[in-house]
């Protein structure tokens, strides 16, 4: 791993002084009802040396208007950088685009709909500094609504980094929540774009296994954010959430084997790029397990779909919707 | 030997009779058509389509598992090998003949035939095959086997081995696998109790359809998933399946080669369902508006 960011002096990094710049990139479609939480929440980010990049993705609602309200009446020290697409480009490109208008070596994700904590930004640069991990998750709260919300990870979960090998043995646990990622550039400096044909969602499934190739994942367990639910959340394009049980488990699985199968492709690619090594190729090796367990559930759920006359469809819900994500 | 062609899946009106004038074609074969209990209508114009023709049982669906359907299928047959007609679908009279000529070869219980015949607007092309054959011609390797499914390799199947599969006992993860198709039970049967009364025909059993040599994306989802399954069901025989009779330990000696169609099996499907997922249209499963007919 590489530890180099270690000998950076810690006390001048708890002030903000000297330190890396660090960017949070928020991401926003139709996220009207949201934004304004979401942005003053960035805003009041304790962490000095920051960007804030709010990249719209040509919202036909309110966002934009209330973010250049917002906008126009900050006067505090974050640099802010505001942006707004001609037409509506998804959320990878409106991602993408944001990574490009700062140079910040360590990048966090802030959607337009959840709101972080004021000092989170401040802990995941401290950790980034302490352990040299290429991406760093934390826990999140969750619910409707902030005054309800339920801790999202299992509240006996510890901090600390979890292996790549310990990554192989899952698809994804609540410890991998995108929304709270922070991650360094050289993520997509060494893996490139999600190829979107291949991993049309899941890049949260993704990330981590690219960091543990690199200098780490690191799961962080404070409640830094509060991350939103609602219908109109990307994270409910992934599979069917309004159905039953055994349609969601299908969709869910079938989703969840897709960005198995990317994390393979990654993990191969990485070992043809730079060398295999034994701890490469047991991960390989471990995947490939993993992938097997969930094609059998996989299997389950669908034999009894089709055994009940079931059939398949892609199709578009009534409240067509596209937040921001990794 | 002489095939029995069951149409067991939901069909709308218009595509059962469609079916059943097309196997009109081959006067060898035996028909079983099993329509929808809730459409009345629908089973007394089928009936009434099938009664100039003796070959043919309907039966109702009234909502059975497929499992179910089968073992029954496979109770009432009058023909030595069974063959599930996908919807759309006809016979390829090559691979008839073929089929035809196995009863010389000990009229074998799992038959593997390779990928559809193309048949032009005007009919089938004779003697065409779009898939290469299976060679050689005769026994066939778990290998071949999983080569050919993604051709779209027909199975079809003795009774008496449906029969004898119906009876074994099962534990819960197995019986949601024989709820999805029986070519799973078939394919593990083949791996554990089938050795050496398999046989691979040259010909293919189906003929394409008319206008669509690729399929819908409903058929190539199916196809692929169904391969997928048919691996998933693979995968718990080899870990959980006794050796077998051959001696042949199949957890050492197939789980690397199963590893790695697994996971071209998983990228099949992914790039059938991922446009429609980058497309922003969401998965969902419900019950059919217009019914897709299966495939073994």
């Amino acid at each position: 791993m590489d530890r180099i960011r270690t000998a950076i002096d810690g006390e001048a990094l708890r002030s903000g002084g000297g330190a890396p710049r660090v960017a949070m990139l928020m991401t926003t479609f139709r996220h009207g009802a949201f934004v304004g939480e979401a942005l003053r929440a960035a805003l009041a980010q304790t962490w000095s040396a920051l960007d804030i990049v709010v990249s719209d993705d040509c919202s036909d609602d309110q966002t934009w208007s209330i973010v250049t309200d917002i906008a126009g009446r900050y006067t505090g020290p974050h640099r802010l950088v505001l942006m707004r697409h001609g037409q509506n480009g998804g959320a990878a490109k409106n991602l993408l685009a944001a990574m490009e208008r700062t140079d910040a070596a360590l990048l966090l994700l802030a959607h337009g709909d959840d709101i972080s904590m004021p000092n989170r930004v401040q802990r995941v640069a401290e950790t980034w500094i302490a352990t040299g991990a290429s991406l760093i998750s934390h826990q999140a709260i969750s619910g409707p609504d902030p005054a309800e919300a339920q801790p999202f990870a299992a509240e006996g979960s510890r901090s600390g980094p979890v292996s790549l090998a310990a990554l192989c043995r899952h698809s994804w646990t609540p410890h991998m929540l995108g929304a709270t990622f922070g991650f360094e550039r050289r993520i997509f400096d060494e893996f490139g774009p999600f190829d979107r044909a291949r991993l049309p969602r899941g890049g949260d499934h993704v990330l981590p296994t690219r960091a543990a190739l690199l200098g780490g994942f690191y799961y962080l367990h404070e409640p830094l954010m509060f991350w939103r639910r609602h219908p109109g959340q990307m994270t409910h394009h992934t599979a069917d959430f309004a159905g039953g049980g055994l349609s969601h488990a299908e969709t869910w699985k079938a989703y969840d084997l897709n960005a198995l199968l990317y994390r393979l492709d990654e993990i191969r690619g990485f070992a043809g790029r730079h060398g295999s090594t034994p701890l490469l190729a047991q991960a390989e090796r471990t995947l490939i397990a993993t992938i097997a367990k969930h094609v059998r559930d996989w299997s389950v759920a669908r034999g009894a779909l089709e055994s009940q006359g079931q059939t398949l469809r892609f199709e578009r819900r009534q409240q067509q919707v596209q937040g921001a994500g990794a | 030997m002489r095939l029995e062609v069951l149409l067991l899946d939901d069909r709308v009106e218009r595509e059962a009779l469609a079916d059943l004038a097309s196997l009109a074609a081959f006067p060898e074969v035996y028909i079983q058509a099993w329509v929808p209990a809730r459409d009345v209508l629908q089973k007394d114009r089928i009936a009434q389509a099938a009664l100039d023709d003796p070959r043919t049982l309907v039966f109702t669906q009234n909502n059975v598992a497929r499992r179910q359907r089968l073992a029954h299928a496979a109770k009432v047959a009058r023909g030595e090998c069974l063959l599930v007609l996908p919807t759309g679908r006809s016979l390829n009279p090559d691979g008839l003949a073929e089929l035809a000529q196995l009863a010389a070869h000990g009229g074998p219980r799992f038959v593997l035939a390779p990928g559809s015949a193309p048949r032009s607007a005007s009919g089938i092309d004779p003697g065409a095959t779009s898939a290469a054959p299976l060679a050689p011609r005769g026994r066939f390797s778990l290998a071949e086997l999983l080569r050919h499914l993604d051709a779209g390799a027909t199975v079809a199947v003795a009774p008496d081995a449906l029969l004898e599969l119906d009876a074994l006992p099962r534990s819960a993860d197995d019986a949601s696998l024989w709820g999805a198709f029986s070519a799973l039970e078939f394919a593990a049967y083949f791996l554990e109790r089938s050795a050496g009364r398999e046989w691979a025909l040259g010909t293919p059993l189906l003929a394409e359809p008319a206008h669509s040599h690729a399929g819908g994306f409903a058929e190539q989802e199916a196809r692929a998933a169904w391969k997928l399954q048919v691996l998933a069901a693979l995968s718990f025989a080899v870990d959980h399946g006794d050796p077998s009779p051959n001696g042949v330990t199949y957890r050492e000696a197939r789980h690397e080669r199963l590893g790695g169609a697994l996971v071209e099996a998983v990228r099949t499907l992914s790039t059938i369902r991922n446009p429609k997922v980058l497309a922003g249209l969401p998965p969902a499963w419900a019950a059919p508006r217009v019914p897709v007919g299966g495939a073994w």
